[in-house]
């Protein structure tokens, strides 16, 4: 660096002595004369100058400028995947439930998470034995879709053996929805915890507990009902 | 340098080349996991993939880890140029075209969820449609309208704005307590919000809104409706 700024400066000087002899041979020589002694200072001037040295570099790198494409990185901030696992409707059973989710990721400790799921009701004791009295539920099928903001805790690593080592996270989540049952359509609060364990960068396994919690007067009486659901499933990061 | 920017020249890979003292590679995206190597000034390294605010770089001697948004803002992208990784910040809030959020509230007693998408034309006009589901203890309400939506100071993080719109109500009695069959009118609503930057591609959004039901000539329905909730831009 500091070589270089020498050399900006000799060329500087040689420039300048170059344009008073230029003017010396036009009949300037007392002119000539007198400016020397200065040019001492007048380079101390100039190199304190800095914008000279902006202006007018005297090497111009001969490199092609590159700019950078964004666009070009690939960023995977969404996750989409299924899951399976039980799903407890209350006094109807528990059965098997299907779900997606697909969530985006804010920063490395909140995600936004849409999960839509479905499952099976059994039929209750009171419509087995008296099934031409009783029938407390047309429509055997529930389903259920929430909005949740998840809150990752505890990131960490898993290691399996000495060669490798996988990215976890634990994650609380809460969020609300609509839950489709017997003919009607309950607003829903949900909340819980899961497990989110990568096996490579783009592929992760979830294990989720969740509590579905609505009020609803299906049996004629009001009352809050708490679905316990417990499920397991893949997500794709793209 | 001149070899090293000819390889580059020839790849697909996104390559900058560090200017600070170092950048440090993390063994997992996020702030808690341990750096585990550094990569010193003039090198190079090739850019992966983006996961939120880190990045996955390999290094020149092959050494793979995350590197956080802020470092890889202090690398260069080609000799002189600065490079620039899209974090964004206020002035995209400012300048967003599409906005899509969900919101939870009260429908004149019954409990709403609302999802809409806009698009803004103009820095303070926008169009929005909603989809909203309102779950009462008599009635069901599913509700979808068209709103122009003024915002007078965009550029405020807390900005309010003033609604407009018209649109559909399908009324559905519940089976166990009311009797009757559907209803489906038209409505027309007025309401009044605010927005708040959050951080990156999130706001928080609430409103209330006035919505007048044309039941028949003789009769409108007053449905006062409020809610909150986050909506992302881009």
């Amino acid at each position: 660096m500091e070589n270089g700024i020498f050399v900006l400066l000799l060329s500087r000087i040689a420039r300048f002595e170059s344009s008073l002899r230029k003017r010396a041979g036009a009949g300037h020589g007392l002119y000539y004369l007198l400016l020397v002694p200065l040019l001492g200072w007048s380079v101390a001037g100039w190199a304190a100058d800095e914008d000279l040295f902006k202006s007018e570099p005297i090497i111009k790198p001969e490199v092609e400028r590159r700019e950078i494409h964004t666009a070009n990185i690939d960023t995977e901030d969404f996750e989409v995947g299924f899951y399976g696992g039980m799903y407890s409707t209350g006094d109807f059973g528990t059965n098997p439930v299907t779900g997606v989710r697909l969530a985006f990721h804010i920063n490395e400790y909140l995600f936004v998470e849409a999960a839509g799921g479905t499952t099976k009701t059994d039929t209750t004791s009171v419509e087995v034995f008296f099934p031409s009295v009783f029938t407390l539920v047309d429509d055997k099928t529930l389903t259920y879709y929430n909005i949740s903001l998840g809150w990752n805790i505890l990131p960490g690593e898993s290691f399996v053996g000495s060669g490798w080592a996988f990215s976890s996270s634990y994650y609380f989540i809460a969020g609300a929805g609509n839950t489709r049952f017997a003919g009607e359509t309950y607003f829903t609060i949900n909340g819980g915890m899961g497990l989110r364990f990568l096996v490579t960068d783009w592929m992760a396994l979830h294990v989720d507990m969740r509590d579905h919690v609505f009020q609803h007067d299906i049996l004629l009486e009001k009352k809050t009902a708490h679905n316990l659901e417990m499920s397991a499933g893949i997500t794709l990061f793209f | 340098m001149l070899p090293l920017s000819a390889a580059q020249a020839a790849d697909d890979e996104v390559k900058v080349q560090v200017v600070e003292p170092y950048i440090e590679l993390h063994t997992g995206a996020g702030e808690g996991y341990p750096v585990f190597y550094v990569v010193e000034r003039h090198d190079w390294v090739a850019i992966l993939y983006r996961k939120m605010d880190w990045f996955k770089v390999r290094t020149s001697n092959g050494k793979v880890g995350w590197v956080v948004i802020d470092q890889m803002e202090h690398t260069l992208a080609a000799p002189g140029v600065q490079a620039k990784f899209a974090n964004l910040k206020f002035d995209d809030f400012t300048h967003r075209r599409y906005e899509m959020g969900v919101l939870l509230g009260d429908f004149e007693g019954a409990k709403l969820m609302t999802f809409y998408g806009s698009y803004h034309f103009m820095p303070n006009l926008e169009v929005e449609g909603a989809l909203s589901q309102a779950t009462g203890d008599f009635t069901n309400q599913v509700v979808a309208s068209i709103s122009m939506v003024s915002t007078p100071f965009p550029k405020w993080s807390l900005s309010p704005f003033f609604s407009i719109g018209f649109g559909h109500i399908k009324n559905t009695p519940r089976k166990t307590l009311a009797s009757g069959g559907d209803t489906s009118d038209n409505l027309a609503s007025a309401g009044i919000g605010v927005r708040y930057y959050l951080t990156r591609r999130f706001m928080i959004r609430a409103e209330a809104r006035q919505n007048v039901v044309f039941v028949n000539d003789n009769n409108n329905g007053d449905f006062l409706e409020w809610k909150m909730g986050f909506s992302f831009f881009y």
